[in-house]
């Protein structure tokens, strides 16, 4: 097993810049997830990871090994793709097997090892067909057998469950989830679907524009963004973030006053989450008027238009709340522990909770 | 619904253009077929449309078995230069195309643009210096040659067609081999090559064929009777003041065999060589 350190990675196609300037660390034997809208980044990241591009700047070090300029053989990692990438006129056996054979290990031990991964992955009953007589999330499995089959010390995942239907997708994400921990496996995972991210990840890198915009745990992620990108990314409904000014404590928006906000003075932006916001009660409250009403049954989704200020928030209720109605009047309050305040001009985060 | 839609006007006429074009396509081989049945005394006097008449092997079993016509040779000759300006262009222009279409190296689109020139010159054009160059070799008459010649030619247009096969695979099934740590030639041998089966089988049909059917590099590179082809052998049959119309058809006919057996062979892969990938087909 290794752990990965990537060291201020560049990578250019063109005149795109695809990375500038990745720094990442991740720990031996974790599950590490790269989270991010598409063209962020991310997918090029594992693939330098796995050896297939080579950064125009930086360091790949496995566990101590400096593996920047070792093409992917050299680096033990195994890479789960996309689309699985499974070789159609080999039959499940021989895909799972190609790795085996490639590192010519001995024919019996190549069975044993095979059996091995097909039975983690509950594919045993399958090795003799080929893969376009397979479903797709029996594909899927093969591919994730034929990664593992080597015991690589690096497994890549890029989005492995973006093909497979809802359904199948939740199933599969614990399922990967539980075979990292079994495996002990140092893990990294692209995707674009941040409950994914959420589930699998032990950490989350957050990634936009070619670069890490945070690295946390998925409670450090969601409960304090560093700016407002992963804010308003991670959480769905996105943070609310709307406009206020700080001066001497004194915090004003949406048409309403909170004292005692330290530290901060001027412009600044404001965001708390739909979910956090409660009518009738908080440290801060609004009065608001009812816009429009999404009734998802378990919760209700309720579009506010603050009066005065010209803002519109979105509040997260339970669906207990569903018997409101448009042009209705509410008191909608947040609790100051669920205030984040960003500079306005960079997006950073200044202050989790006033 | 559905009949309303077979018999449509525009349907009805697209069918009766394309039947008739295929008919015309096939009448001269309907021609030649009826004339190599039929007695020489017939064929001259009522030409072969006539379907009243006597029909008969009697000429293909003349022209295989008497010694002057020795078709049996023009047969091995043509085998011996087919094979090899087959398989060999094949292997080489593969090799060539999957660099074309994978790696960067310098000059490499100036390369291919050479490729595509030396497609597009016509043969007649080259067949002087070609012949001095075999006979500055000692391989005039000889069908190494020939096999030199039909084989530099094949590269050509092999490479240009096998290139945009190569484009279409799509590009994860080899890296998943790359990540798992095969080196370049086994991805090529072990991955590339049994995915490309369709188009190296429509390539080697096309090629084939090609090279058996030519007559013109063999007429000016192979001038000794033991060492013509089999287009040759065919010629020969025509006497200098008569023509057995009749043996020379049969002869004809017995030509054709083997490049048709080897489409029919590689039938079921041309067609899938020619429509390209499909994901997820084996």
């Amino acid at each position: 097993m290794a752990s990965i350190m990537l060291e201020g990675i560049v990578k250019r196609f063109g005149k795109t810049v695809a990375l500038r300037g990745v720094n990442l660390e991740v720990r031996d034997g974790e599950a590490m997830v790269l989270l991010g809208p598409s063209g962020c980044g991310k997918t090029t990241t594992l693939r330098i990871v796995a050896g297939l591009e080579r950064p125009d700047e930086g360091r790949v070090v496995f566990g101590g090994r400096d593996v920047t300029n070792l093409p992917p053989k050299d680096r033990n990692v195994a890479m789960v793709f996309q689309s699985y990438a499974l070789w159609p006129h080999m039959r499940v056996f021989d895909n799972i097997a190609f790795p085996l054979k490639i590192r010519k290990v001995e024919s019996s031990e190549v069975r044993r090892r095979v059996r091995w991964a097909a039975e983690l992955l509950e594919i045993e009953h399958l090795l003799d067909r080929y893969p376009h007589q397979l479903s797709g999330g029996q594909q899927q499995r093969v591919a994730v057998a034929r990664a593992i089959v080597t015991e690589p010390e690096v497994l890549l995942m890029d989005e492995p469950l973006s093909n497979l239907d809802a359904i199948l997708r939740v199933k599969m994400r614990s399922e990967i989830k539980k075979l990292q921990r079994r495996l002990g496996v140092t893990m990294v995972y692209v995707t674009h679907d941040q409950v994914e991210a959420m589930v699998i990840g032990d950490r989350v890198a957050v990634m936009n524009y070619g670069e890490v915009q945070q690295v946390g745990s998925p409670q450090e992620i969601y409960n304090e963004p560093a700016n407002t990108f992963v804010a308003t990314f991670i959480g769905s409904p996105q943070m609310n973030i709307v406009k206020g000014v700080i001066s001497g404590g004194l915090l004003s928006l949406l048409g309403t006053q909170i004292e005692g906000v330290e530290g901060v003075e001027g412009e600044v932006l404001v965001g708390f989450r739909p979910e956090r916001i409660v009518i009738g009660d908080g440290d801060l409250k609004f009065p608001a008027i009812v816009d429009f009403v999404e009734d998802l049954g378990s919760d209700v989704i309720v579009h506010l238009s603050v009066e005065g200020a010209g803002e519109l928030v979105i509040a997260k209720l339970r669906g207990a709340h569903a018997s409101l109605k448009p042009g209705e009047k509410v008191l909608a309050g947040v609790m100051r522990s669920d205030i984040h305040i960003f500079d306005p001009k960079t997006g950073r985060a200044l202050k989790h909770g006033v | 619904m559905r009949l309303k839609h077979v018999l449509r006007p525009a349907v009805i006429i697209s069918n009766l253009v394309a039947w008739l074009v295929a008919l015309l396509w096939l009448l001269p081989f309907v021609g030649l077929f009826m004339t190599s049945t039929r007695p020489f005394e017939e064929v001259v006097l009522q030409g072969w449309w006539s379907l009243a008449g006597n029909y008969t092997l009697a000429n293909y079993v003349e022209v295989l078995t008497d010694p002057q016509y020795d078709l049996a040779t023009g047969f091995k000759n043509s085998f011996i230069v087919a094979l090899p300006s087959t398989l060999a262009p094949l292997l080489i222009a593969a090799l060539a195309a999957y660099a074309f279409s994978r790696f960067s190296f310098t000059m490499r689109n100036l390369l291919f643009v050479t490729i595509l020139v030396i497609m597009a010159i016509p043969q007649q054009t080259m067949v002087i210096p070609l012949f001095f160059l075999l006979k500055s070799m000692g391989l005039l008459d000889q069908l190494l040659g020939v096999i030199l010649i039909h084989s530099s030619w094949g590269i050509a247009w092999i490479t240009f067609f096998m290139r945009n096969y190569f484009s279409m695979l799509p590009r994860d099934v080899e890296e998943a081999a790359r990540v798992d740590g095969a080196s370049y030639a086994t991805i090529f041998f072990r991955i590339i090559l049994p995915l490309s089966l369709p188009a190296l089988a429509a390539a080697a049909a096309i090629q084939f064929t090609w090279v058996w059917a030519d007559f013109f590099f063999a007429l000016i590179f192979l001038y000794s009777p033991e060492n013509m082809v089999i287009t040759q052998k065919v010629v020969t049959i025509k006497g200098q003041y008569q023509i057995d119309w009749g043996l020379l058809s049969a002869g004809s006919i017995l030509a054709m065999i083997p490049p048709v057996l080897v489409y029919a062979a590689l039938q079921k892969y041309y067609l899938r060589g020619m429509a390209g990938w499909v994901t997820g087909k084996g």
